[in-house]
C-alpha cells in the first residue's frame, strides 16, 4: 500500500526501554523473574493525590475512576520490603548506573554531574508506591542512522515496574518480582518520517545496547513506546512493542487511523455542537427478543439512547482495517466503565432487535434518515455514565482526530485507548534520597566497541561480511568472542562456523540447542586447538550429544571420532580400495567415497592427498 | 515560580526554576524542565539566567466550605505535624507540613460519610521534636474539643516515632475520660498514592465516633490497606522503623480492629461513654530521664541525672529487670542507693518489652530492688513508665507514695494477669 509518509507529513520518535542485567535499582533483591507459587500476597489501595505544582494530574485521576484493590505477590527470598514499599530505597545501585553513563556515552550525550531522583506518579497499580522512580542521565546525542541521524533527546535511569499477571472486574494482581530492575530509557526526537526508518533506528539503538554486555536480553526486557503524529497535529504513545518485526506495520495502522479520524474531524465539525443527551427507551423493549436487553431488564437494568444527527452508517465505518468507529468509542468506554450493552444504528436491525423496534426508537427520539444513534443498556446509573462515555469520545475524535493519547499495542497490530497523555506534573522529587553524584571513572572509562568496530574486527579475522554481521546481531556474540580469545590456535571463522552453521544446521534436523552450554563448546574447541578431533566431527558430536545426552568424551570413543594420522588414513585408504580398478572408479569417486568413510576422522586435504597418492601408483 | 532560560557554559535549559533549600543544593540550581525532570545545574557554569515569564501560582481552594451530612457524629482532628500531615515542597525538594481539610476530603472522601469533621493544628512538630512542654499544649488542645458538648470525638495526627509518647502521657493527664482520643499517623508520606495516611483517617476517624472513652493509637493492622488496630494508649509501642504496621500492642490485645468499610471487630475490654466530667491534669514533672542497661554500661550516668536535678529515672532494665550489680566499677547499687536517699525515684522496666519484670528471682534483681529501693513496673512499657513517672512525680515527690501510685493501674497501662499466647513477641 504506497502511503507517501513524507508528503503526510508523519514524525516517529522511539522511546526505547531496555533493562540492564544487574540486581535491583533501588535495592539489594536479585533482578530474575519467577513462575513458582509466591509466598507473599499484599492487598494495597492506591489514590491521586496533588503533585508538586499542586494539581493532581489528569491521567492519574483517570486511573483512579478505575481504582482497583491490588493485590501484589511476592517471595520472601527474591523480593524484600523496598519493593512492598514497606522501607525506602536505598542508596542508587552503582552498576546500573554506571552503564546508564556508558550508554549515554556511545549516544554522543552529554551527561549530567549530579542527577535528581525524581518520582513519577502512575496509580494504575503496577508501582507499589504509587510512582515510578526515574533520574535523568544525559540529554541532546544522536545515533547515525541509514537516512541520518536521529537526535537523542534524553536518557533516564529508572525501575521497572511490576507485572501484571491478572485482572479481574475488583481487583488486579501484580507481581514484584519485576518491580525495581534496573532500565535505561531512550527517548528520541521524532526524526524518522516513515515506518522503516523508525524499525532501523529501533535496531541501531538496540544492538548499541547490547555491545555494553551489560544490558538484559529476551522477551519483555526491551520494549518500545512509538509516537507517531501526522501533518504536525498532536502525538499518539504507543506503548510496549515488545516484537520489532511488528513495528513498522502497528505504525502504519496507526497512521491510518489518524488520517480517517482526521477526515472524520474535518466532515463531521457540526456534531461538535450536538449536546448530549439521554433517553430512556427501555419502555420498547418490553416484549423483546434481545436476549442481552431482556436480562438487563429484568434484572432491574435501564435502556438507555443517544441520536447522532447525520452520522448514519459512519459508526461502521473502517478507520483501519478491521477496526470500524464504533469500536474506538467502545475500546474507550470499556476502559472506564464495566458496561458490556453497546449497539449503534448501524447494526440494526439484529441482535434480536426487530426492525419495529427500531421503527420505535427513531420515532422516540425524533430521529431523521440520516441520524445515527448509540443504544447502552445495563444498570442505570453506570449506563448513564457509560453514554456520557460514549458522547464524550465522539466529540473529542471529531474535535481532536483521536490523538494526544496513550495507546496500547493489540494482538492485530492495531491499538486501542489506554490514557490521556499525562502532562509534566506527574514528577516530584524522590525526597527519600540525596542527589546522584556521577563519579569521574564513569566518564572516562573504555567504552565498549561499537557495532562497526567489532563487523570490522570479526572480517579481520577471516569472517564473510555477511557472517560478521550476522555475529553481532546475534545472542552468540558474547560467546564468540570469548572464545576467540581463548582459542587463538582455532581459527576464527571456524569457531564462528561452529557457532552459527553447525547450530543451525542442527536446529534444523529439530534438536533443542539451546542445551548445548558454553562448555560443551569449549571442550570441543580444546579438542580442536589440540590436534584430537577434526573440525568435521564438532558438528557429529554435538549431534549425538543433543540426541543421547552422553558425555562429549563418551561419544568421542563410542563413535571413534577422534583424529587419525597420516599413517591410518594411508591404511585406511589402501584396505578401501584393496582390489578395486580405480581407473574405473575416477578420481572424484574415490575420493567420495573415502571421505564417506573417513569423516569426522580425518581433514580433506589429508584424505585427497592419501587417495592421489594410491592414484599415482 | 518563573519560567527561565539558563545558560550554561555548555548548553541551555528552560524550566522552571526552583529554589534550592536542601544543605545538598548549595552550589547548584535546579531547573524543573518541561519534560517533568529536575536538573542540577552547578552556578559556576552558569553564564546567565534570562527570565521568561513569572507562573501564576497554582490555585488552591483554601478554606472552602465544606457540607457535611448533619446527622453525623462531630469530630474534631487536631494536627500536631508529621509524615500524616505533609505535602510535597518544592521549596525545599522535601515533604513540609500541610493539613487542610479540603486537601485531605479531595484525597479521602469516605470520611465524609463518616463524621462531620473539623480540624484545627495545633502545631507542627516532627514528632522526634517532642517534649513535655509540647506535650501539655496538645493535651490542652485535646482537652479543650473534648469539652464542647457537640463534639464526639478527637483524632489527633502525629509523627510516627514517638506516637507512643504522646498516647501515654494523654492517657494519664485526661482523667474520668468519656470520649474517644485516636492518635494516628502514617509511615509513608501522604502525598503519596500509597499512603498508609488514608487508611488510618478513615479508621481512625470511625474510632473516634464509636463508643469507646480511651486514649487509643490507630495505625494499620498489617501490610494490607485492610484494617487498622486500635492499640490502648498506654500499651503500644513503634516496633519497626518503617512498615505500615510499624505499631503493636504490647503486653495486651489491642483494643479492636477497623476496617475500611467502617465494620470494627472489638478484641478487648474497654472503658465506655459515660456521663463523668472530663478533667485535665497537667502537674507534670519533666525532669525525668529513661535511660538503658547494657553490658559494661557506667553507672556514673546515675549521678549525672541527680546532679542535673533529675527527681525521676526510668531505666529500661535487662531481662527481669537487671542492671550490673556484681563487679564494683559497673555496680548500679552505690548509685540507686543514692537516687534513694536523695529522693529521685528509680523505676525498673524490661528492654524485653514484652513479659514482666520481677524483682526477686535472682540475688542481683533483690539488691536492686531491696537495697536499691528500684520500683519495678510489672509488665509496663519502657516509654510508659517514663511517661506516668512524669505524671506521677508531677503529683508527689514522695517515694513512698510515687511507688504506690507508679504500681497503680491508672489507664491499663498494668494488668497483673499475663496472658498465654502462641509466640513470646506476640499478641
Amino acid at each position: 500500500m504506497g502511503i507517501d509518509y513524507k508528503k503526510l507529513g508523519v514524525k516517529i520518535g522511539l522511546e526505547i526501554h531496555q533493562q540492564l542485567d544487574t540486581h535491583k535499582l533501588f535495592c539489594s533483591c536479585p533482578s530474575i523473574l519467577r513462575n513458582d507459587p509466591p509466598d507473599i500476597r499484599i492487598r494495597r489501595r492506591l489514590r491521586a493525590v496533588a503533585g508538586e505544582l499542586g494539581e493532581v494530574d489528569i491521567a492519574a485521576k483517570e486511573e483512579e475512576i478505575r481504582r482497583k484493590k491490588f493485590i501484589y505477590e511476592a517471595y520472601s527470598d527474591t523480593t524484600c520490603l523496598v519493593e512492598l514499599d514497606e522501607e525506602p530505597p536505598h542508596q542508587v545501585n552503582e552498576e546500573a548506573l554506571a552503564i546508564a553513563v556508558e550508554i549515554a556515552r556511545m549516544l554522543h550525550m552529554k551527561i549530567f554531574d549530579e542527577l535528581c531522583v525524581m518520582r513519577k506518579v502512575v496509580i494504575d497499580g503496577s508501582n507499589v508506591s504509587g510512582f515510578q522512580r526515574t533520574m535523568l542521565v544525559a540529554e541532546n546525542g544522536y545515533i547515525e542512522c541509514s537516512f541520518g541521524k536521529v537526535r537523542i533527546s534524553l536518557l533516564a535511569l529508572e525501575e521497572e515496574a511490576a507485572r501484571k499477571i491478572s485482572e479481574g472486574e475488583e481487583e488486579q494482581v501484580f507481581r514484584l518480582d519485576r518491580l525495581g530492575i534496573p532500565l535505561v530509557e531512550i527517548r528520541t526526537e521524532p526524526d524518522m518520517s516513515t515506518p522503516k526508518e523508525a524499525r532501523e533506528c529501533a535496531e541501531r539503538i538496540g544492538l548499541l545496547l547490547r555491545m555494553t554486555g551489560k544490558v538484559k536480553r529476551g522477551i519483555g526486557t526491551i520494549r518500545q513506546d512509538v509516537n507517531v503524529s501526522v501533518r504536525g497535529k498532536g502525538r499518539v504513545e504507543i506503548k510496549g512493542v515488545q516484537d520489532l518485526r511488528h513495528l513498522e506495520k502497528i505504525i502504519e495502522n496507526e497512521i491510518l487511523r489518524q488520517l480517517s479520524l482526521d477526515e472524520l474531524s474535518q466532515r463531521y465539525s457540526h456534531l461538535l455542537r450536538h449536546k448530549f443527551e439521554c433517553k430512556d427507551i427501555s419502555h420498547i423493549f418490553t416484549n423483546t427478543k434481545c436476549e442481552m436487553i431482556r436480562k438487563t431488564l429484568n434484572s432491574g437494568g435501564k435502556v438507555l439512547c443517544m441520536k447522532i444527527p447525520d452520522f448514519r452508517g459512519l459508526m461502521k465505518w473502517e478507520i483501519q482495517p478491521n477496526k470500524r468507529l464504533a469500536q474506538e468509542i467502545l475500546e474507550y468506554i470499556s476502559s472506564f466503565s464495566r458496561i458490556k450493552g453497546f449497539i449503534h444504528r448501524d447494526e440494526l436491525p439484529g441482535y434480536g432487535i426487530s426492525e419495529t423496534e427500531v421503527l420505535r426508537i427513531e420515532e422516540h427520539i425524533k430521529s431523521k434518515e440520516n441520524d445515527n444513534f448509540i443504544l447502552i443498556f445495563g444498570k442505570e446509573e453506570e449506563a448513564i455514565e457509560a453514554l456520557r462515555l460514549a458522547y464524550e469520545r465522539l466529540i473529542e475524535l471529531i474535535k481532536y482526530g483521536g490523538i494526544n493519547e496513550v495507546r496500547g499495542v493489540k494482538e492485530d497490530l492495531t491499538t486501542r485507548f489506554m490514557r490521556k497523555l499525562p502532562g509534566a506534573s506527574r514528577m516530584y522529587p524522590e525526597t527519600d534520597l540525596p542527589p546522584v553524584k556521577i563519579k569521574r571513572e564513569m566518564l572516562t572509562s573504555r567504552l565498549p566497541e561499537t557495532p562497526e568496530e567489532k563487523i570490522k574486527k570479526f572480517i579481520k579475522l577471516g569472517l564473510s561480511p555477511e557472517l560478521a554481521q550476522q555475529i553481532v546481531r546475534s545472542e552468540k556474540l558474547e560467546w564468540f568472542e570469548e572464545l576467540v580469545k581463548e582459542f587463538k590456535g582455532v581459527r576464527g571463522s571456524l569457531i564462528a562456523k561452529l557457532l552459527f552453521n553447525s547450530l543451525e544446521n542442527l536446529k534444523k534436523k529439530g534438536l533443542d540447542v539451546s542445551q548445548v552450554r558454553k562448555e560443551d563448546i569449549k571442550q570441543l574447541l580444546r579438542l580442536l586447538s589440540e590436534d584430537k578431533i577434526v573440525f568435521e566431527a564438532c558438528e557429529l558430536v554435538l549431534e549425538e550429544f543433543l540426541k543421547t545426552g552422553e558425555e562429549i568424551s563418551e561419544i568421542i570413543v563410542k563413535r571413534k571420532l577422534t583424529k587419525l594420522s597420516k599413517c591410518e588414513v594411508r591404511k585406511i585408504i589402501r584396505e578401501l580400495f584393496a582390489g578395486k580398478n580405480l581407473k574405473e572408479l575416477g578420481l572424484q569417486r574415490a575420493l567420495n567415497i573415502a571421505m564417506k568413510e573417513l569423516r569426522g576422522r580425518a581433514e580433506y586435504p589429508t584424505v585427497e592427498k592419501c587417495v592421489r597418492e594410491l592414484f599415482k601408483q | 515560580m518563573e519560567l527561565v532560560e539558563v545558560i550554561t557554559k555548555t548548553g541551555k535549559y528552560r524550566g522552571i526554576l526552583l529554589p534550592s533549600g536542601e544543605i545538598f543544593d548549595r552550589g547548584f540550581i535546579i531547573l524543573k524542565l518541561e519534560n517533568g525532570y529536575n536538573i542540577r545545574i552547578r552556578k559556576s557554569q552558569v553564564k546567565q539566567i534570562k527570565r521568561i515569564k513569572k507562573l501564576p501560582q497554582p490555585k488552591q481552594e483554601r478554606g472552602k466550605e465544606i457540607k457535611f451530612e448533619e446527622s453525623l457524629p462531630v469530630v474534631s482532628i487536631l494536627s500536631t505535624g508529621g509524615t500524616i500531615a505533609s505535602r510535597v515542597d518544592y521549596l525545599s525538594g522535601g515533604v513540609h507540613a500541610s493539613f487542610e481539610l479540603s486537601d485531605i476530603l479531595a484525597t479521602v472522601p469516605e470520611l465524609l460519610k463518616l463524621a462531620q469533621l473539623r480540624s484545627k493544628v495545633v502545631m507542627q512538630v516532627m514528632s522526634e521534636d517532642m517534649h513535655v512542654g509540647l506535650w501539655k499544649r496538645i493535651a490542652r488542645a485535646v482537652f479543650e474539643e473534648l469539652t464542647k458538648e457537640d463534639v464526639d470525638g478527637v483524632v489527633v495526627t502525629h509523627g510516627t516515632d514517638t506516637m507512643h509518647f504522646t498516647s501515654a502521657i494523654l492517657s494519664f493527664v485526661l482523667r474520668n475520660l468519656n470520649k474517644p482520643v485516636v492518635l494516628t499517623g502514617s509511615q509513608r508520606s501522604s502525598d503519596r498514592g500509597s499512603s498508609d495516611a488514608f487508611l488510618n483517617l478513615i479508621c481512625s476517624v470511625k474510632a473516634a465516633t464509636l463508643d469507646i472513652a480511651e486514649v487509643m493509637v490507630c495505625m494499620h493492622g498489617s501490610s494490607h490497606d485492610d484494617f487498622c488496630y486500635l492499640h490502648r494508649g498506654c500499651r503500644v509501642r513503634k516496633m519497626h522503623t518503617s512498615r505500615r504496621d510499624a505499631f503493636q500492642s504490647i503486653n495486651d490485645k489491642p483494643i479492636a480492629k477497623v476496617f475500611s468499610d467502617g465494620k470494627v471487630e472489638f478484641l478487648n475490654t474497654y472503658r465506655r461513654r459515660d456521663e463523668s466530667r472530663i478533667k485535665l491534669d497537667l502537674k507534670l514533672e519533666p525532669r525525668v530521664a529513661l535511660i538503658y542497661s547494657y553490658p559494661g554500661a557506667d553507672p556514673g550516668i546515675i549521678d549525672f541525672f541527680i546532679d542535673r536535678g533529675y527527681k525521676g529515672i526510668v531505666i529500661a532494665g535487662t531481662g527481669l529487670g537487671h542492671v550490673p550489680t556484681s563487679f564494683k566499677k559497673y555496680s548500679f547499687i552505690p548509685k540507686l542507693k543514692r537516687a534513694y536517699e536523695e529522693g529521685v525515684a528509680v523505676c525498673i522496666t524490661s528492654q524485653c518489652l514484652f513479659g514482666r519484670t520481677n524483682p526477686y528471682v535472682y540475688r542481683n534483681l533483690r539488691l536492686v530492688s531491696m537495697v536499691g529501693k528500684a520500683i519495678y513496673c510489672e509488665d509496663m512499657l519502657p516509654e510508659v513508665a517514663y511517661c506516668k513517672l512524669i505524671y506521677v512525680l508531677g503529683k508527689t515527690k514522695d517515694l513512698d507514695e510515687v511507688k504506690k501510685l507508679m504500681l497503680t493501674n491508672m489507664a491499663g497501662e498494668l494488668k497483673e494477669r499475663s496472658e498465654f499466647h502462641d509466640q513470646a513477641g506476640t499478641f
